[in-house]
């Protein structure tokens, strides 16, 4: 693996991507995700018992956690988790799992910038390998305007010392609709309208990314399923 | 059309699927659901097909979601009222009656105590209920159900269960060539394992879930592996 | 006791109990590793000073130095402050087993607060800025990510390697002002320590006086009592916990202890070459360095023991246990009576706490620790096992004659050296 360095990315392209699925041995599904620096790994446990408090009867409970390298959660882990529940929530199909809690947690690892798309990916990526039902998958993306006026897309953290504004987006991977809109600093409309063409572009190369580490993580043991002749799964359903 | 493996993601619109639908009633399996006139994923991983009718999605989920009809091996883990309770690996532990064994009536309960492994089969699952299981047919006839004694116990994947527990399993069949042992696999991806020692036993636990990340390919090289261990 | 359980816990059902003590008996492991031996510990450092991430197979902890400027307490004004705080929620879901939960999280908080704050290994005089007003407190974030046993040993080398890794910023403070300085001002300082203490953990069970190191998660569920010993680098004790169910004799953890105290400093060390290592690499890096990405996928990067330490266990296979072991087996096939095995031990102990008594003032821990050639305990393999079983033959027609005043004697000498014991510790 080379060093990924933001330097060697256009301002216009996301930094590398990377993951490795199910690190950890003890929950359901979980994931270590890289852009270029920053590293999270984010962990799912679901369906499971619900205490009474949180039980609805029509739908499941999300319970969603992002915890700090260092510290205990303060308001800004507090907001970021807030961001994250808010995307699951809408792409969560709820009613699958009445009387029951899916449980989301995510851990910084090293924050070298776009902790917030990169922890809202790394969600996307847990659900997905483990297994919990999703309306549509979703993706984050996240781009400044420097104090040169340019757009960077995905900054690394040196980067967004001096910056004009800074906006999150979060699509859904069916319609394109966006999920999630956050922005910092002052900007014109215009501006806004470019810098979301240019992250639902970006979201684009996400999605793709997802798939192919899905396929690849499917292929590795693709000759089971080609040698069996196959038998009727026990149907779940 | 043939299990050609696509992958799809949660949302994606299947028109294969709905273009049998035209002609025939479809089975659809997990990871696939309705939506009005529409078949849609909801989870990701490949398309998989069997002729006739029937799709699914297969994916390496480890969390056992409970079906009706299902093998599965439980811990017990306390006794309430008339039942017991048992943990099966899904969201709510599942219950059993006392009476849901061979040959017990009200005054000759079964001797089951909290952390006793069992074998049963789920005969109620739904979404809103807990599951309830049962260890005799409907013959009251026991078969293989029941308690099992002695062996050691694990967990594996899900998935790993689903094929062990595929008819004729080369896996098992070829493991069964070098070593005779007794083996539950339950669809909740727990399986109990008795050999004539403890020493095979250790050896076949390990050859098991080497078969998790090897695949069928690797058969030989994980027997192989299991009798140096052996030798050694 | 087993309501709430999310999670599949290895090591709770009967079966799983039953067998890992007959295995235990038979002296077998699942991953067919010997009773003494370890699993391989393996180190990333992050680009930040202080965060390093540890993995000994399955179990991965991370833990992350941070500090800060604050008030020392009234009662310590010229100390800074060392906080250490542990995560058990987040990925490893440790919290989802409400049962287990408190007892987890409380015995390994204690567990790190006795070796690191009790046995007072960071100078923290030396994070006095202004006495009463301004002191560094270095706060430690021990982040638990899986939990496949053995979490003592996983976040004592974590806090360790942390603390060994961590660079505070320089400090000025003149005519009641504070000055910190940036890296670019001034070059940062690591923290200073008086000595540098891990822990090691041992399972002891009812079938077998043989205790198994460094347990996973199945092994430590099942077992009957756990012991973790904590030692420094200078093989001096700081931490002994013992607790659980099984009536465990001074021979054992004795025996723990020579072991642990060697393994303690080998891994001291190793954590010493890593820092070099990684040192090495910021130099050579001009760009920003890779910090914990090494943690994805195979690469050269990953810092293991195995790798490192290849020199250290081949000196330090042939220790103590080793040839324990192989009498024990030996014994078992001779077919021996009972009293054999403790009246076989008895030399030793005797020996030992002899020397105790007499060293017991200045409480010289070094004299029943391996590394000196005091007792014969040291000798090479082979020859050790030659003269036990010299020893053995001696003492089987010894044995025969006066069995039962033998046996008198052991216990005598067994509550004798307890005493001795208490009190060295």
């Amino acid at each position: 693996m080379n060093l990924p360095e933001k330097m060697d990315v256009p301002k216009d392209q996301l930094r590398q991507m990377n993951c490795e699925f199910n690190p950890l041995s003890r929950c359901d599904g979980s994931v270590m995700y890289t852009q270029g620096a920053t590293v999270v790994i984010a962990a799912v446990l679901g369906p499971i018992e619900v205490k009474t408090q949180n039980l609805s009867i029509d739908g499941s409970y999300l319970e969603c956690n992002y915890r700090p390298k260092a510290g205990l959660p303060q308001v800004k882990e507090r907001i970021r988790e807030a961001t994250i529940r808010d995307v699951l929530e809408l792409a969560l199909l709820a009613e699958a799992h009445p009387h029951a809690k899916m449980s989301v947690q995510v851990q910084e690892l090293e924050d070298r910038g776009s902790i917030d798309a990169c922890a809202v990916n790394s969600a996307c990526l847990a659900m997905l390998i483990g297994g919990l039902p999703l309306k549509f998958s979703f993706a984050a993306v996240h781009c400044i305007i420097n104090d040169q006026g340019d757009y960077v897309l995905d900054p690394d953290q040196s980067e967004t010392f001096h910056q004009r504004a800074s906006f999150t987006f979060a699509f859904d991977s069916v319609d394109g609709d966006l999920l999630l809109v956050q922005t910092k600093g002052s900007f014109k409309i215009a501006q806004f309208n470019d810098i979301e063409c240019l992250c639902r572009a970006a979201s684009a190369q996400i999605f793709q990314f997802y798939r192919s580490q899905i396929a690849k993580y499917h292929g590795r043991s693709e000759a089971i399923a080609e040698k069996v002749k196959e038998q009727p799964e026990a149907m779940e359903a | 059309m043939s299990s050609s493996g696509t992958i799809v993601m949660p949302g994606e619109r299947i028109s294969a699927i709905e273009e049998v639908a035209k002609s025939k009633r479809v089975i659809l399996g997990p990871g696939l659901r309705r939506l009005d006139d529409t078949v849609v994923a909801s989870k990701a991983g490949p398309l998989r097909h069997k002729e006739p009718n029937t799709f699914w999605v297969d994916n390496y989920q480890r969390r056992y979601v409970p079906a009706r009809g299902d093998l599965v091996l439980g811990i017990v883990k306390a006794k309430a009222g008339d039942q017991y309770r048992v943990d099966i690996g899904s969201a709510d532990l599942a219950s059993i009656s006392y009476l849901s064994f061979e040959a017990a009536t009200k005054k000759n309960r079964p001797d089951l105590n909290p952390g006793d492994l069992i074998y049963a089969r789920v005969l109620v699952a739904s979404a809103d209920v807990e599951p309830e299981l049962v260890c005799v047919n409907s013959n009251g006839k026991r078969g293989k159900l029941g308690q099992l004694a002695d062996g050691f116990f694990f967990k594996c994947s899900l998935n790993l269960g689903r094929v062990l527990l595929r008819e004729n399993c080369p896996a098992l069949a070829a493991l069964t060539r070098r070593l005779p042992y007794e083996i539950a696999v339950g669809v909740n991806g727990r399986i109990w394992l008795k050999a004539h020692s403890l020493r095979e036993t250790i050896a076949l636990t390990n050859a098991i879930l080497a078969l998790e990340q090897a695949g069928y390919a690797e058969i030989d090289k994980v027997c192989d592996n299991l009798e140096d261990f052996l030798q050694a | 006791m087993f309501m709430n359980s999310n999670l599949f816990e290895p090591g709770k059902s009967k079966q799983e109990k039953q067998f890992i003590q007959l295995a235990v008996k038979q002296n077998q492991r699942f991953d067919g590793r010997r009773s003494n031996e370890c699993r391989d510990v393996e180190l990333t450092f992050g680009s930040d000073w202080g965060t390093v991430a540890v993995s000994l197979n399955d179990t991965k902890v991370l833990a992350q130095v941070t500090c800060d400027m604050g008030a020392p307490t009234t009662s310590r004004p010229y100390e800074g402050k060392l906080q250490l705080n542990v995560s058990i929620g987040g990925v490893a879901f440790l919290d989802e087993m409400q049962s287990t939960y408190d007892q987890r999280f409380l015995t390994l908080n204690s567990q790190l607060e006795r070796t690191f704050r009790s046995s007072r290994c960071l100078d923290l005089e030396s994070l006095c800025v202004a006495a009463e007003k301004h002191v560094w407190c270095i706060r430690v974030d021990i982040n638990v990510l899986n939990h496949d046993g053995n979490l003592y040993d996983a976040s004592t080398i974590a806090t360790l390697a942390a603390l060994m890794h961590f660079r505070r910023p320089d400090v000025t403070y003149a005519n009641d002002e504070l000055r910190i300085y940036t890296e670019k001002e001034r070059e940062l300082i690591p923290l200073l320590f008086l000595h540098y203490p891990v822990s090691v953990t041992y399972c002891i069970y009812k079938s077998n006086p043989q205790p198994l190191v460094d347990p996973t998660l199945l092994e430590e569920n099942a077992a009957d009592s756990v012991i973790v010993l904590s030692f420094n680098s200078y093989q001096e004790l700081c931490t002994l916990n013992a607790g659980g169910t099984v009536p465990t004799n001074v021979r054992t953890i004795m025996q723990c202890a020579r072991y642990a105290a060697t393994r303690c400093k080998a891994i001291v060390e190793f954590i010493r070459k890593t820092l070099a290592l990684d040192e090495e690499r910021r130099l050579q890096g001009t760009g920003p360095s890779q910090g914990l990405l090494a943690l994805l996928g195979e690469n050269k990067h990953k810092l293991s023991f195995k790798q490192l330490m290849e020199g250290y266990q081949k000196q330090d296979s042939p220790t103590l246990q080793d040839s324990q072991m192989e009498v024990d087996a030996a014994q078992t096939s001779e077919k021996p009576n009972v009293a054999e095995v403790p009246v076989k031990e008895e030399q030793p102990i005797k020996q030992e706490t002899g020397k105790l008594v007499q060293d017991a003032k200045p409480m010289d821990t070094s004299t029943w620790l391996p590394q000196e050639a005091t007792n014969d305990q040291e000798l090479p393999t082979p020859s050790r096992v030659v003269s036990l079983k010299v020893g053995k033959g001696k003492n089987r027609a010894k044995n025969k004659a006066n069995k039962k005043q033998q046996q008198l004697a052991k216990k005598q000498n067994h509550s004798d050296s307890e005493e001795e014991v208490t009190q060295v510790i």
